[in-house]
């Protein structure tokens, strides 16, 4: 049974013009102890998902349809109070921005641990003893001594291995990392994501990673989730969407990242732009960008099929499959 | 590669620039307090030139003063030290009335698309605005006529010339700020990180859009970035900079094949490997320091795995090693023997 | 190009007008503010009697009750005051000074403070800490006491029969003057922000002249969250003029603004006729009370955070 199951959800905004789907019947699992990562660009609703699933949708979005299970149980529409005790506890969250995710008037220690006794029955001396172990964990250099500082004082780095601490602190089933390294440094970037990987693995919670880097992507995750306009158009495991992509989206983004060992006199660029949430055309959502298209993609939009390792949502690739 | 004799014959020239800026308290703090004047070294000695046509990539990390270079080369600051020379003239002339022929060769493209463009100015005025500064249209009609050529330029439509910078995306207001950027014919552009704020699909168009500019127009750019991968698509040659200096200097194909400086070498290895070749890395060491005590040595010294008791006493100075600029003490082509090198008494 | 029509119906289905149309309160205001201004600006048309006429007055029909109790007459429907003056009359002339003196007073102060604080924020370094300083001094003196300084000052210094001339002019300035520095600060701030932008930096670059950023680029961006402030402002304006009036510092008897009759009601109020002082207090509060609901809708409607 996977750890977090999501079916067919769908997230609505309502505005007094009407409803605007930001997310369109996707469909997402994450084993446990698994790496996923979910890749698109701005606007394509990762993020979105990432905060449906953690019961962090801000007003006016709703979920208006589908499922999400976790640990087989439904936690979409939990009463806030549970939701509140499930998060934290079983479902950790690193953010992107280190400098507003920490409390600027409490210490680092106090933060962490106010967070551990808010979830592990620990009394204050425990609970210190564990933040100062949690810090050494996250590698931050002189736990002991940092543990009084407060976050204006630390690096961007080394704020955000504090946020993961925290993130880690209740030692969560899963842990929701949104964007973990895009505002840091590129060599920053690398140890954050080396630190997460560990983690992972030490502890065992399974990693729903959201970015739009697929650098990133290739280093840390085990499976992949491709996004497009709300919708998900490919999955499969890393190293085949990064290295076999099936769907024209997914091609067309592995062609335009450039490459240190690339030596193309162009880039290959997708004509066009995502398009925005109240002009998402019919059928196939890709269609007016895409290399490959039919009849049909104007009209139905694609459902999804297996190619390979990966499952794809395109016309084209059933018609492939077909054609073989 | 050029030599230290060749300035005069590249487009633009630097040598020795450094920016200081003060970050002493208040003065009635330091009074009391007794606090000494405290001077923040932005850039500090940095030298380097480039030929016609051609793109210089500087590459660093956040606080080594890129963004700063590229502010004194455009003239928003004022230079503490050295000189830069852009078509043979020093840039200071551009405050003047004399110098703004110069001021038209030389242009900028920032790397927010959100606050580049004036929210309450429409495309066409933000677009025009070169061209009427510089009186170098007469007319409605031929303001309308230059306009509408250079938003075609830039793949845009003239419809777009009426509507404001909120109605379009971010990869769209680049391409204004690129058209901006055109009006007045300028032969240099400064990039500061054009495509950083942009999704990739939309920094492919965009890098492909410069580089047949570059192409069709001749133009010399000075392209600042952090991401090696996009550095890698459109320099020529590259400079890297930590804290404020530069730290290596070579063509492209030098620098990525074979890096000199531990700096480079790091920022190499941190790059995500999107091979997947499973090709195991050593995460970097340690972070940047706040720069405003600089170290009497190397800057990079406390992070460098290769350190020794000089690089923290002595700061190196770049010399060339082969085909690149290097400073570091113990850089020679031979990398792997450079420890054996110094201990023997390089 | 789209006819008027089309643009009424634009105007309506506008994002504005939806949420002013949301909020009945607001709608409430509005309608009250509109009224306000409609019945001061009809003043002479509108008013059976003219109250700053002195000649016109009957002594005789001094202190008469509203119409409708014992001994009111029709013609003066809501009574009298000592002079024979028709309150109501009064009120809709007092309407329209206290609206011309509030909306002037806000203006004149916007322009100035803007002005200020964009060369202050702009300019930096010792014209800024000049400036402040001079914004952190007034800021320590109650708003009222520099209007009456100003007032009391010019009074002194002009000729009687000139003062009564030219009070309008006076109480405007005083206003104005003692308001500046809200707008100041708010447009320092904001010129700080602005300052660092690209777009201005942009504008650097292509070799724009300082003065012409600081006009074309900068001011533009940060008047919009003052628009907001001088609405609300509007209302303490109208309260400085009617305590100042009420003070006997304001606006001469023979041309009363609303705070001149609450004034003048104020010594009869205990000895029985409370019509001079209750039904100026109620136009006062209900204007003071419609700018400020509408001030509050506005600044919600432009606050992002809410949206």
């Amino acid at each position: 049974m996977a750890l977090l199951d999501v079916r067919n959800l769908s997230v609505e905004f309502k505005n007094r013009r009407g409803n605007l789907k930001a997310l369109d019947d996707i469909s997402l699992s994450i084993e446990a102890g698994e790496v996923l990562g979910i890749v698109g660009e701005s606007g394509a609703g990762k993020s979105l998902t990432s905060a449906a699933v953690i019961g962090l949708l801000q007003a006016p979005g709703y979920v208006s349809a589908g499922q999400i299970l976790f640990d087989g149980r439904r936690i979409d529409n939990l009463p806030a109070e549970e939701m509140n005790r499930l998060r934290g506890r079983e479902i950790g969250a690193i953010f992107q921005d280190p400098l507003t995710a920490l409390d600027p008037l409490y210490s680092i220690g106090q933060q962490l641990v106010e967070t551990i006794q808010a979830h592990l029955d620990l009394n204050v001396d425990d609970a210190r003893v564990r933040a100062v172990e949690l810090l050494q964990e996250t590698g931050i250099p002189g736990a002991a001594e940092r543990f009084y500082a407060y976050p204006h004082q630390l690096s961007g780095g080394m704020r955000q291995r504090v946020v993961i601490a925290l993130a880690i602190a209740a030692n969560p089933k899963l842990i929701i990392a949104d964007e973990p390294t895009t505002a840091l440094d590129v060599s920053i970037q690398a140890q954050i994501m080396l630190l997460l990987k560990q983690l992972g693995a030490r502890h065992g919670s399974a990693v729903m990673l959201v970015t739009h880097d697929m650098g990133v992507i290739a280093e840390v995750a085990d499976r992949v989730v491709v996004m497009y306009a709300g919708r998900i158009v490919e999955t499969g495991p890393t190293r085949e969407v990064i290295h076999h992509p099936r769907h024209p989206y997914t091609i067309g983004l592995m062609n335009s990242i450039p490459k240190l060992s690339g030596t193309a006199e162009r880039l290959q660029q997708i004509d066009g732009a995502m398009p925005r949430l109240g002009s998402i055309p019919s059928g196939c959502a890709f269609h007016p960008r895409c290399r490959q298209v039919h009849e049909r993609c104007l009209r139905e939009r694609p459902e999804t099929f297996t190619a390979g390792l990966s499952k794809v949502a395109c016309w084209s690739v059933k018609e492939e499959q077909v054609a073989a | 590669m050029k030599t230290e004799m060749d300035m005069g014959s590249r487009a633009v020239a630097v040598s020795g620039l450094a920016k200081y800026f003060d970050t002493s308290r208040p003065w009635l703090n330091r009074l009391l307090e007794g606090a000494p004047k405290q001077v923040m070294r932005a850039v500090d000695d940095v030298s380097f030139s480039i030929e016609r046509g051609k793109t210089l990539a500087l590459v660093g990390e956040s606080g080594c003063g890129k963004s700063t270079v590229a502010r004194l080369l455009v003239g928003l600051h004022q230079a503490t030290h050295g000189e830069i020379r852009v078509f043979g003239q020093d840039i200071g002339v551009v405050k003047t009335k004399a110098g703004k022929a110069l001021r038209q060769k030389i242009q900028m493209i920032f790397q927010d698309p959100y606050a580049s463009l004036n929210p309450r100015w429409r495309i066409k005025r933000i677009i025009a605005e070169p061209m009427l500064e510089h009186q170098l249209v007469q007319g409605e009609a031929e303001i309308e006529k230059r306009v509408a050529e250079l938003i075609a330029t830039v793949g845009l439509s003239t419809a777009d010339l009426n509507k404001y910078p909120h109605q379009f995306s971010g990869g769209q207001r680049q391409r204004i700020s690129i058209a901006r950027a055109l009006a007045t014919q300028p032969d240099f552009l400064v990039c500061d990180e054009p495509t950083s704020a942009l999704d990739v699909s939309v920094q492919a168009q965009i890098l492909n859009l410069m580089k047949d500019l570059q192409k069709n127009h001749g133009l010399t750019y000075l392209f600042i970035s952090h991401n090696l991968a996009v550095v890698s698509y459109v320099a020529d040659e590259v400079a890297v900079m930590y804290m404020g200096r530069s730290v290596e200097m070579a063509d492209k194909d030098s620098i990525f094949c074979a890096p000199l400086h531990p700096y480079t070498q790091m920022l190499l290895e941190a790059v995500p490997d999107l091979e997947m070749s499973g090709k195991a890395r050593q995460a970097p060491l340690g972070e940047v320091s706040s720069s405003s005590n600089p170290s009497r040595g190397c800057a990079f010294q406390p992070r460098c795995r290769h350190a020794v008791a000089r690089c923290a006493e002595e700061r190196p100075e770049m010399r060339r090693v082969e085909h690149t600029l290097v400073a570091c003490h113990l850089a020679k082509p031979q990398w792997l023997n450079a420890r054996q090198s110094a201990s023997e008494g390089s | 190009m789209m006819g008027v029509g089309e643009k009424i119906g634009k105007l309506w289905d506008s994002d504005m007008a939806y949420s002013l149309r949301a909020s009945r309160l607001t709608l409430a205001a509005l309608a009250v503010l509109v009224l306000g201004c409609l019945l001061a600006f009809l003043a002479p048309w509108l008013a059976p009697h003219e109250p700053s006429n002195l000649g016109a007055l009957n002594l005789s029909d001094s202190l008469l009750p509203p119409a409708w109790m014992d001994g009111g007459q029709a013609s003066y429907f809501l009574g009298t005051d000592d002079q024979g003056r028709d309150v109501f009359s009064a009120i809709l002339y007092g309407t329209r000074i206290s609206l011309i003196v509030g909306v002037i007073s806000v203006l004149l102060s916007m322009a100035i403070g803007i002005s200020l604080g964009l060369v202050s924020g702009y300019l930096g370094g010792k014209v800024d800490a000049l400036i402040m300083g001079l914004a952190d001094v007034q800021l320590s003196f109650p708003s009222i006491l520099i209007a009456l300084l100003i007032d009391g000052v010019a009074r002194t210094v002009l000729a009687k029969v000139m003062h009564e001339n030219i009070s309008y002019l006076v109480v405007i300035l005083a206003i104005s003057l003692s308001g500046w520095v809200t707008y100041a600060r708010v447009v320092r701030g904001l010129t700080l922000l602005e300052k660092n932008k690209e777009y201005v930096q942009a504008a650097h670059v292509i070799g724009v002249h300082p003065f012409k950023v600081m006009l074309t680029h900068v001011l533009p961006n940060v008047t919009g969250t003052v628009f907001v402030l001088a609405t609300l402002h509007i209302g303490s304006a109208v309260m400085i003029e009617a305590t100042l009036s009420f003070l006997g510092m304001g606006m001469p008897p023979s041309s009363p603004s609303l705070g001149t009759l609450i004034s003048t009601g104020n010594k009869f109020l205990f000895s029985g006729e409370w019509w001079i002082f209750v039904f100026p207090g109620l136009v006062l509060v209900a204007l003071i009370l419609a700018v400020n609901l509408l001030g509050d809708w506005l600044r919600d409607f432009f606050n992002p955070k809410l949206q």
